[in-house]
């Protein structure tokens, strides 16, 4: 099967081993490509996607890429294995979705890919354990010289360059941090920080916005549509920590008129301030009612090591509790990386291809998972 | 295609007109459409007062129109299509409806001028000169924000980036 190898390494970013890991699960960087001469995918033909993905692949080839990782067209891959590749952040979603020629090359370390015929004509993507966007884009920008050496890129000297999207028009760049924010979600602040970002924007901080909960439901509907049955309905198939388990995506909103450093630093200073906001937060919440945290994080130890049906929204939202307690030391036999490592295997895919679960009996494929996991003993 | 309004000749033109705030189109022969523009010429005449306020609102409509139903002569994206989805069909999207997209890239960026990496990655020095414009207005954003600790660390890459900066030109000269 070709996707042995992928699972049989575990992606980068479940490592703890990262500044702010335990308010950051992972730091991400996107960087939009496309070729001048022909459309873009959603208005290419088969045989022009072919085209271009043969591009792609010949320069992977001249600059020796292909040796130190695989590349995976999609068509070749079964349903469930494309899945796969999605909830490992490894493809995005319009590529999930798209029909006809286009891949993804994957670094041996999966800390790097390069998506062609998404969106985009060529998607390249970094991603990091905790908060480390400047090395994410550093990694992305030695590739992007590495490539454009090789490879015409769309250019305009006013607009940057040339995305499908307006969103992504200028730099292509998309930096973004996944945090877990309990506390400031308890206290009820994350609308206040949407605000204050708003705010800050007029102010030179331009470009930052947060993602609140709704975004990974429109998602949702869109991959209902793609391929699995059943159970699969009802559960969180891509970006799944967006909105559930506490968790929330912060990502520039702009990516035209200001320099990629510029909107990196930018993102990783506001996720500075709301790591430091969620501590004092945290530390107020502890200090209130210590014997709560302690309650809820035994609780749902307690729970995952006894049950028998779990769905993948529930299993996140424990697994934030099992974070919280691992944070603040009431658990110490839990660590970051075991609860990043289930947060990615009890997703649907993983679970049907590790595990071999039918797509029927997820729920109690995913239990086990956790009872295996925190077994009392 | 013929002419839609004498059946007999070569339709070479399209015609918008308005109806009631309805834009109708009709295709038609160079004749035709001096017929149809005398009609228009001696319409406008016989109603001065009345026609003066609505011409202004047709001829929005009209421009309207025209504008939401161009394509792209590259790709055929409609205008309309990109205003909606936000979203090009090609590169040359970009050129083709310069003027018409530029609203809402300002309203999505704050910025319809680009600032970041150019494609020409050889030019060292160029790019230490930009390395240095970003720090600087970085270390103004984070000084106003009173985050003296993250103020030192960019004073001091401000520091070694000016040092190398006037080094590589020294070396030039």
């Amino acid at each position: 099967m070709p996707l042995d190898l992928l699972l049989e390494q575990e992606p980068y970013w479940v490592s703890s081993n990262a500044p702010e890991a335990d308010l950051v699960v992972r730091s991400q960087c996107s960087l939009a490509r496309n070729f001048p001469d022909y459309p873009f995918p959603s208005q290419c033909t088969e045989s022009e996607k072919q085209v271009l993905e043969d591009r792609v692949l010949s320069a992977l080839d001249s600059l020796n890429l292909l040796s130190a990782g695989v590349y995976y067209s999609l068509p070749e891959l079964k349903p469930v294995e494309r899945l796969l590749l999605a909830e490992r952040q490894l493809i995005t979603q319009s590529l999930l979705e798209s029909h006809g020629p286009r891949g993804v090359y994957v670094s041996n370390d999966q800390r790097f890919c390069i998506m062609v015929n998404g969106a985009d004509h060529v998607c390249l993507r970094a991603l990091l354990p905790g908060l480390q966007l400047e090395e994410a884009w550093a990694q992305l920008n030695l590739a992007d010289d590495t490539l454009n050496g090789v490879l015409d890129f769309a250019y305009d000297t006013q607009r940057g360059y040339l995305t499908a999207h307006f969103d992504a028009l200028g730099t292509g760049l998309k930096a973004s941090a996944l945090m877990h924010l309990p506390a400031l979600e308890a206290a009820n602040a994350l609308s206040v920080w949407a605000a204050k970002l708003a705010r800050k924007n007029q102010q030179e901080l331009h470009g930052v916005d947060l993602h609140m909960p709704g975004d990974s439901e429109i998602k949702q509907e869109l991959l209902n549509e793609s391929c699995m049955p059943g159970e699969m309905e009802g559960a969180v198939l891509c970006d799944p920590a967006e909105s559930a388990g506490h968790l929330r995506l912060l990502v520039n909103s702009a990516s035209l008129g200001r320099q990629e450093a510029e909107i990196v630093f930018q993102v990783r200073h506001v996720a500075q301030q709301l790591a430091e906001a969620e501590r004092k937060a945290r530390n107020q919440l502890s200090q209130e009612n210590e014997l709560a945290f302690q309650d809820r994080v035994g609780r749902v130890r307690g729970m995952a090591s006894r049950a028998y049906l779990l769905d993948y929204a529930e299993a996140v939202r424990w697994l934030s509790a099992m974070r919280l307690g691992v944070e603040r030391k009431l658990d110490n036999s839990l660590s970051m990386e075991r609860i990043n490592r289930l947060l990615l295997t009890a997703q649907p895919a993983h679970l049907m291809l590790m595990r071999e679960a039918a797509s029927e009996s997820l729920s109690a494929a995913r239990a086990t998972l956790f009872r295996e996991a925190f077994d009392l003993k | 295609m013929f002419c839609q309004n004498c059946h007999k000749n070569l339709a070479t033109v399209r015609y918008a007109e308005v109806v009631d705030g309805h834009v109708k189109d009709v295709h038609l022969c160079p004749g035709c459409l001096d017929l149809q523009r005398g009609k228009m010429v001696t319409g406008f005449e016989f109603d001065k007062p009345s026609t003066k306020d609505r011409s202004v609102s047709e001829r929005e409509a009209v421009k309207e129109a025209l504008r939401t139903h161009r394509s792209c002569r590259v790709c055929g994206a409609l205008l309309q299509r990109l205003l909606d989805e936000r979203s090009a069909g090609c590169a040359a999207c970009y050129a083709e409806f310069a003027g018409l997209i530029d609203p809402l890239l300002l309203a999505c960026h704050g910025s319809v001028h680009h600032k970041g990496k150019t494609p020409h990655v050889g030019d060292a020095r160029e790019r230490l000169r930009a390395d240095l414009q970003v720090k600087r207005s970085l270390l103004r954003s984070v000084i106003q924000d009173e985050n003296y600790e993250e103020a030192a660390l960019l004073r001091d890459e401000i520091r070694c980036l000016e040092t190398g900066l006037s080094a590589s030109e020294s070396g030039a000269d």
